[in-house]
């Protein structure tokens, strides 16, 4: 039945985009209404509800309809709302749903109305600025940063094998090491700490990390060059000698083996010493009562070259908008100043605002205590290239390949040979 | 050719009683299915773009995917060993269940309470837990009753040589669901047939094969077809239990997944369309295959030519 249903999905796809254009933004008779769409946990909606209430109030004669979607299931339901002919004005972006949604055509350039109104991004991290624009213009304001450098460690297992506590200038061998001596087994040998565990598999991280890439260029790809790169297959050798030589870290035979839990839950269990992650585990891991712990930076490798991959997110406006200058007015608003001082507040997320992310509100507020550490990460984030193929090459046909990497039964460098030819089938995509 | 007005009465009711299922059928179902095959000639990508006609370019584009032939060859794998064995199960089961012994109500309830659950979410994420490597039921037992040690036991899920045997292994959670079916044909084979071949001499294992399997037939060819078409289409399970990816290594990568994944992850629902017609094509072909060969097939009251 399933292949039934998906081609009924499919028809009330296709009915209802001729009704596109028929149904733009709603519109009041007693002024303008904008609708915004948003994914985010609780407290981070809150902030937006004051804002908008805010700006309603600053604003008047624009009504603002909020629309929270679990993250999950964000770009589905906004695809269907686009095909529905009830799409959102304003929409909050994140970096690598962005590219999905630029080269698709749905964004609006906001340059002219920045230039407009000397709306400056100066006081901005230039690394997400440059990511959020295209072809000389900017089409997402960005609200905040996070990128994938963080090392969570506990410093309970680190007391108790005597290892000092890392510090953001370690590389490949201290971090081989420290995991190694926090590692602990019991008397059958069976490994009831790991030294290291990432939140998913963050395999990106390590070829970036080794000064490798992916393609010949981020914003316009032409080719691969992840599988003839060396310095990409030095950084999965060495991701799998952690599962495979040093043993510091669980196949992923072994991951699905702690019961189907969580990598999250294997740290704050103590079942592994150190965690590879964003900033936004900190509210999770601030409810850990049986252990302190504290975060450093991802690695450097040993020539001490640093990299990882970033998130982010910011707003941006549907091209479908029908009141262009009012959803605008709404962007300028809700990514201004006060939206990033309560933002750094609450500890979620590093504004993308420098001065915030600077201020004492983001860096005095909550653990972790080395939080000053992700302010310069900033200068090492990397961003995926810009195709509509990304996500598809790098999730069904690189990932499957590396699986076997992982598991033992390649090496990085029969990966990397298989996975040629493959590549070369399905270049990036960029239009 | 004249109809009698109770013919035509009979005929009328009759449209009455299945008229919401044809309306169910042609309005939601023929439409989409054809819209399928409209929109299998299109590129469309994302659905901010307008649909644009390629013609076959999405059958030829399949040729040369090798995740397509990755995606059959693992719907096949599945399909051949788990349907046969399947229902050699069920009959085994349905013969078992068919004994006079006290409680056998209870032993039937028993063997069909897991199909009740069918292929649910709950039961996929039950089944991720008994093929866990380490701490699953499975190896557990593997380990028990063989001296294997749990840590050279299968990795099941984990691994890309177990992990199509296990969805195999799971897919047998479902023989209750035939038992019922088989042990309802077990039942309508006349008793008469049995003293006849008793009569003449035959024993329990020559009833069997001339008289139980025979009176099975019709049975077993429903639930051949039925079950190949179900295994061609199997979803639920690979999805929950490999985490949507139909991993490791694209090994349990099935057909319906990789339709799933090229129109919701990746936008492509015109090239999804073309594989969703080109798996239709397929299983129709299976299943006139099966009818074109179903001579084996006896129905009581049909003479042999």
């Amino acid at each position: 039945m399933r292949n039934f249903r998906l081609s009924m999905l499919v028809l009330a796809c296709f009915s209802v985009i001729s009704f596109l254009g028929l149904n733009g933004c709603g519109s009041k008779e007693d002024g303008t209404t904008i609708k915004i769409s948003s994914w985010g946990d609780l407290q981070e909606n809150v902030i937006l509800v004051n804002l908008i209430a805010e700006f309603e109030k600053t604003h008047p004669g624009i009504h603002v309809q909020l629309e929270r979607i679990p993250f999950s299931q964000y770009v589905p339901k906004l695809l269907t709302e686009v095909v529905g002919g009830i799409a959102p004005d304003v929409i909050f972006v994140e970096v690598n749903n962005f590219t999905d949604l630029y080269l698709r055509g749905a964004l609006e350039p906001l340059t002219p109305f920045m230039q407009k109104d000397n709306f400056s991004l100066a006081d901005y991290y230039p690394a997400v600025v440059d990511r959020f624009t295209a072809d000389g213009n900017t089409y997402v304001i960005p609200r905040d940063t996070a990128p994938i450098a963080v090392i969570y460690y506990n410093k309970k297992a680190f007391d108790e094998a005597h290892v000092a506590y890392p510090t953001d200038n370690w590389d490949w061998n201290d971090f081989v090491l420290d995991a190694k001596r926090v590692m602990k087994t019991d008397a059958t040998g069976k490994v009831t700490r790991w030294g290291f565990i990432d939140e998913w598999p963050i395999w990106d991280a390590w070829v970036y990390d080794a000064g490798g890439s992916f393609a010949d260029d981020v914003k316009k790809p032409t080719k691969w060059t992840f599988a003839t790169d060396s310095n990409s297959l030095r950084g999965i050798q060495f991701r799998s000698d952690l599962m495979n030589k040093y043993k510091v870290m669980p196949q992923p035979a072994g991951l699905a083996a702690m019961g189907g839990v969580g990598t999250a839950d294997m740290f704050e269990n103590g079942s592994a010493a150190m965690y590879f992650s964003g900033l936004w585990k900190v509210p999770q891991f601030s409810e850990i009562k049986d252990f302190k712990w504290d975060v450093a930076m991802f690695p450097k490798n040993p020539e001490g070259f640093r990299g990882f991959s970033t998130g982010g997110s910011g707003y941006g406006i549907l091209k479908s908008c029908k009141h262009k200058q009012e959803a605008w007015e709404l962007v300028k608003y809700i990514s201004g100043a006060e939206g990033a001082q309560a933002l750094a507040a609450t500890g979620l997320a590093q504004p993308a605002i420098m001065s915030v992310a600077n201020s004492p509100t983001f860096l005095n507020g909550q653990d972790p205590q080395n939080k000053k550490m992700i302010l310069d990460a900033m200068q090492y984030v990397k961003y995926n290239p810009m195709c509509k193929n990304w996500f598809e090459v790098h999730d069904s046909i690189m990932g499957p390949e590396l699986d076997r990497v992982w598991n033992g039964t390649e090496t990085a460098k029969e990966a990397m040979q298989s996975l040629r030819s493959e590549l070369d089938k399905n270049p990036p995509q960029t239009n | 050719m004249a109809f009698t007005s109770a013919e035509r009465k009979e005929a009328i009711s009759a449209f009455v009683f299945i008229s919401p299922f044809l309306v169910w059928l042609v309005v939601l179902m023929a439409g989409p299915i054809i819209a399928a095959f409209g929109l299998s000639l299109f590129q469309w990508d994302g659905l901010f773009i307008p649909p644009k006609f390629i013609g076959l370019n999405n059958y030829v584009q399949m040729v040369h995917d090798t995740l397509f032939w990755k995606a059959l060859g693992n719907t096949f794998y599945f399909t051949v060993l788990s349907v046969p064995i399947g229902m050699a199960l069920s009959i085994i089961v349905a013969l078992l269940m068919n004994q006079k012994v006290k409680g056998i109500g209870f032993f039937r309830t028993v063997f069909y309470l897991p199909s009740v659950m069918g292929a649910s979410v709950a039961v996929a994420m039950l089944w991720k837990w008994i093929f866990d490597a380490d701490h699953g039921l499975m190896n557990y037992f593997i380990s028990v009753f063989t001296g294997i040690p749990i840590k050279d036991c299968p990795g099941w899920l984990a691994s890309e040589i177990w992990s199509k045997p296990a969805l195999i292994i799971q897919s047998f959670w479902g023989v209750g669901a035939g038992m019922i079916i088989y042990l309802a044909g077990l039942q309508g084979i006349p008793i008469t047939l049995y003293e006849a071949a008793d009569i003449d001499g035959a024993n329990k294992w020559q009833q069997f094969w001339t008289v139980t399997l025979p009176g099975l037939s019709p049975v077993i060819f429903f639930q051949l077809i039925i079950g190949i078409v179900t295994s061609f289409q199997i979803f639920n399970q690979v999805f929950i239990m490999t985490n949507g990816l139909g991993g490791p290594a694209n090994s349990t990568l099935v057909m319906v997944l990789y339709i799933y994944k090229k129109a919701f992850d990746y936008y492509q629902m015109g090239y999804a369309s073309a594989l969703a017609c080109v798996l239709f094509l397929v299983i129709m072909a299976v299943t006139w295959v099966q009818f074109k060969y179903s001579k084996w097939v006896y129905y009581e009251g049909e003479l042999r030519k």
